[in-house]
């Protein structure tokens, strides 16, 4: 594994990279301080205020309000909330669950590798996302439910990747060596396999990030994910998607949050990417 | 004697990043070849035997500025613009590797097609000329030579096809980079054969270049050893390799497991050949002297000693 | 050629065979009650009793999922509880406008993705590149749905350059009717000589289709970029200039014949994305095709059609993977002699 400060260096010399890098962090901060950035911390968690309904981007309401008065920006800032924790969480579930697997089929063989990866190839079999809608649909809709379903779609790609991984560590002269010197499977999996797939599960999961943000405003925005009154982002596009002609404000500011926050980690995984794997960057 | 078909002077690459010169692997090397003959240019990995060739093509990389002249027999100075004619024309190219020098997802015959239709044949004579060349080149089955797969095909009969395409025009130059490296001994020892009945028969002249002293004593009229982008020794191989001069020379004979011209056991050459030419101060290949002396220090010249040209500041005679 | 088509389509029925056993116990799991779901809340003892004979849930489970398999094969794909028409008649009613939209979008997403990749390549590391790779890594993070509403916001809001919903104009069913023949609209225009149909229709295709294939444009031109930068440092580009062989055909013959089968496998997944993609695509633009179809039966938990679009969307992901690898057969002699 290369050092952060490595990582600093390259950072400096890629525009791009850096750009991912700063946006990241910039919404990652507005997540965390929320209540003290928005404007209207009461209205940004989806509170009403019915004296204000329909106003344009002004002084005092930077993004508009919205069908129910409340101030656009606040609900931006606070709709950063979930759409943060269900990246971060729907990514560290698939990935343990996926890595976990991928590692016991990857070093098993045998019938246990063949089970887990014909499950894996039945999950497969369905287009990206239709299994999470469908999920979601038979769940009930709401944001944890969104969540679970994402995760249920997810995982196959990382036991897939990691086994793939573990499968061609196993032969190496290194485990070969440990095996034979009596050391415990567990052990040859901590310390030689498992240190050998984090790069590329690195790689795979800076990537999904922005991903799973898409996935997961898109449920959102169908009424499958978040429900009102909560302020999220992909909810709110929906919200304002009937008065787009009328009041543009209302659906094109949540959407753009979206944008920027998925360009900013696909910016980053893009860097980590060739950071990591330079022979990825020809 | 006839007169040379190419002349090579001060040939030099620099490798530049954002416009500074980063490394310069090929420092001024000259040579002629006359028509018929055969140069072999020797010398370790990283010293620019494979940049000498590929230079003289202009085929190097973006980053990569020629310096210096070629001059062909009834074309004059090689420029960018009439290198378009020269290319596969004039002088003909056979690399390392057959089995990527190949278009993978191209069959044979479509490869070929495409180098005879840029010598200006059409489809019958280019038809023709392909089926003659393979033949002459000692394949059998052409009909399925032709309609093969690269991945299909062993290297012994890529490297053939290879040499049937640098044969489809009527090349006065055919630059060979290390053509039997890839592949097994015995057929590499056909390979070579080939080559030199080919010259005979057709008149080219030929640039070997290997890091193999056996191999190329075997065909080459002169040679000329390279170390660090540079010209060390250079002569007839007769001369050369019976009475190495140049401490390099030495080494690199002493250094062949089947070299029978030099006693006293295998010797390596102590250290390696410098990554970087920019670093280099004086004579290049003092650090891996085993003569060295305070002389060394200034980078010596070629001057001909005992009927060849040797750099060095210590040899004498 | 046809050996490997054979057992790529066996593997295929293989795994479309599973994709059953995944709808199957989806279906028969996760809605504990179907007479619940059928009938509402006010269903009897009585007709849930009945209804679960009827559907034969007193069986055992292995039982059911054979019956299950017996009839996805006959066509008995249930009824929609929204439409209370049978699923499989809903589908293939609105599979051939989704199939158009699919069809224009990936071609365009295709064509001008390697135009763009080779652009790219062309001019690598230099501003061209760079302002390719931006383009194409923001393509891959617009949120469909919102690009959508953008895009009706901008070219029909403000420019009233396109039709902002819709298939056709409703003025079409009686001015210039399209006669059914294959039951794809705008095909079915064309060869009826219906050139107004066709126009419109392809009028109101401009601004989803562009939608669908942005996200798609973007990782095709992306990938083309890679493979012919990778591929233009191979040998045998080297061989082919040391030849003299004409930089045009070194570019767009030798190279780019190289660089695509793996694109085939990009194209590929880009039209496994569009699948899902015309979910959305479909709901903003009130296409009536699958995907509106789709979103509507999820929201009302219609499970029997939920069922019969997942199953659907196996087979059509599959069809696509098909393709691709016998595209990439094609394409590449060293995988078909695999």
């Amino acid at each position: 594994m290369k050092t952060l400060v490595e990582f600093k260096r390259y950072l400096l010399r890629n525009k791009l990279s850096l750009v991912g890098f700063l946006l990241v962090n910039f919404i990652l901060l507005v997540a965390l301080f929320a209540p003290w950035i928005a404007p209207s911390p009461k209205e940004g968690r989806g509170v009403e205020n019915i004296d204000h309904i329909g106003f344009g981007p002004g002084w005092h309401h930077w993004m508009g309000t919205d069908i129910l008065g409340r101030d656009v920006l606040s609900r931006v800032i606070y709709g950063a909330r979930p759409a943060l924790l269900i990246a971060i969480c729907v990514v560290l579930v698939a990935a343990t669950v996926g890595t976990i697997l991928g590692l016991v089929a990857g070093y098993m063989g045998g019938w246990i590798d063949e089970v887990i990866m014909r499950v894996c190839d039945l999950f497969l079999s369905f287009p990206p996302l239709l299994l999470a809608l469908v999920a979601v649909s038979l769940l009930g809709p709401g944001l944890t439910h969104a969540a679970l379903a994402l995760v249920i779609s997810w995982w196959p790609w990382y036991a897939r990747l990691v086994r793939g991984q573990a499968q061609s560590l196993k032969s190496r002269a290194f485990v070969e060596v440990a095996s034979a010197m009596g050391v415990g499977t567990f052990t040859i999996v901590r310390r030689h396999i498992f240190r050998n797939v984090t790069t590329p599960l690195i790689i795979q999961a800076a990537a999904d990030l922005g991903t799973v943000i898409l996935a997961a405003g898109s449920l959102a925005f169908i009424g499958l994910g978040a429900q009102p009154p909560q302020s999220d982002w992909g909810l709110m596009v929906a919200d304002g998607r009937g008065l787009v002609f009328d009041q543009w404000w209302v659906a094109t500011f949540p959407g753009l949050a979206i944008f920027i926050t998925v360009l900013g980690f696909n910016l980053l995984g893009d860097g980590m990417r060739d950071f990591l794997d330079p022979r990825s960057q020809k | 004697m006839s007169a040379p078909i190419i002349r090579v002077s001060n040939l030099a690459v620099d490798f530049a990043s954002k416009g500074i010169v980063v490394n310069t692997p090929l420092r001024g090397v000259s040579f002629e070849v006359e028509s018929g003959k055969t140069l072999g240019i020797v010398g370790e990995t990283g010293c620019g035997k494979t940049l000498t060739g590929l230079s003289i093509l202009n085929l190097l990389p973006p980053n990569a500025i020629r310096r210096g002249e070629i001059w062909l027999d009834g074309h004059g100075e090689l420029n960018s613009q009439n290198m378009a004619d020269v290319r596969g024309v004039q002088i003909s190219f056979i690399f390392q590797n057959p089995h990527s020098a190949f278009n993978p997802v191209f069959t044979i015959e479509k490869q070929l097609k495409i180098v005879a239709h840029r010598q200006g044949l059409d489809h019958h004579q280019g038809e023709r000329i392909i089926r003659d060349r393979l033949k002459e080149v000692g394949l059998d089955d052409i009909d399925r030579v032709l309609t093969s797969f690269p991945h299909q095909l062993s290297g012994g009969m890529l490297q053939r096809c290879m040499i049937a395409m640098a044969l489809l025009g009527t090349p006065k130059l055919l630059i060979a980079d290390e053509p039997t490296t890839a592949l097994d001994s015995t057929i590499a020892r056909q390979i070579l054969t080939l080559i030199y009945n080919l010259q005979k028969q057709y008149g080219f002249a030929l640039i070997l270049i290997s890091h193999d002293v056996g191999l190329v004593s075997d065909i080459a009229d002169n040679i000329a050893v390279l170390y660090a982008g540079r010209v060390v020794e250079t002569g007839t191989t007769n001369l050369v390799l019976s009475d190495p001069k140049h401490p390099y020379t030495k080494g690199l004979l002493q250094a062949i497991p089947s070299a029978s011209v030099v006693r006293g056991g295998l010797t390596a050459i102590p250290g390696q050949v410098p990554a970087n030419t920019l670093t280099i101060v004086g004579c290049s290949f003092a650090s891996r002297c085993s003569q060295v002396q305070a002389s060394c220090a200034n980078d010596p010249a070629l001057k001909e000693i005992a009927g060849r040209n040797v750099a060095c500041g210590v040899v004498t005679r | 050629m046809l050996k490997f088509v054979g057992k790529r389509l066996v593997s295929a029925l293989f795994v479309l065979f599973g994709a059953t056993i995944i709808t199957f116990i989806l279906s028969r799991v996760i809605p504990s009650d179907p007479a619940l779901a059928f009938y509402g809340p006010k269903a009897t003892l009585d007709q849930s009793a009945r209804l679960r004979k009827e559907m034969g849930l007193d069986q055992s489970i292995v039982i059911q999922y054979f019956k299950y398999l017996k009839d996805m094969l006959t066509g008995n794909w249930g009824y929609s509880i929204s439409t209370k028409q049978p699923v499989l008649h809903e589908l293939m009613t609105k599979v051939p406008s989704t199939l158009e939209m699919i069809f224009v979008s990936i071609i365009f997403a295709t064509l001008f993705g390697i135009l763009l990749g080779i652009w790219a390549a062309k001019n690598a590391h230099k501003l061209v590149d760079g302002s390719v790779r931006v383009f194409s890594i923001a393509a891959v993070s617009l949120p469909t749905f919102w690009l959508g509403l953008l895009f009706q916001l901008f070219f029909v809001g403000r420019l009233h350059w396109f039709p902002a919903t819709g298939e056709f104009d409703t003025e079409l069913k009686f001015l210039n009717p399209i006669k059914h023949v294959t039951g794809f609209p705008i095909f079915d225009a064309l060869i009826t000589g219906n050139f107004h149909a066709v126009e419109n229709g392809l009028w109101h295709m401009v601004l989803p289709a562009l939608t669908l294939s942005l996200y798609s444009l973007g990782l095709i031109s992306r990938m083309i970029r890679a493979n012919l930068l990778e591929v233009l440092s191979q040998d045998y580009i080297r061989v082919a200039r040391a030849y003299g062989i004409k930089e045009r055909v070194v570019l767009f013959t030798l190279a780019l014949r190289n660089a695509l089968p793996p694109v085939t496998t990009v194209v590929g997944l880009s039209a496994a994305y569009l699948l899902t993609g015309t979910f959305f695509v479909e709901d903003v633009f009130n296409w009536p095709g699958i995907g509106k179809f789709a979103t509507t039966a999820l929201l009302n938990v219609d499970y029997p059609a939920i069922m019969g679009i997942t199953l659907l969307g196996a087979m059509g992901y599959l069809t696509i993977n098909l393709i691709v690898d016998i595209v990439q057969a094609k394409l590449d002699p060293r995988v078909r002699s695999e």
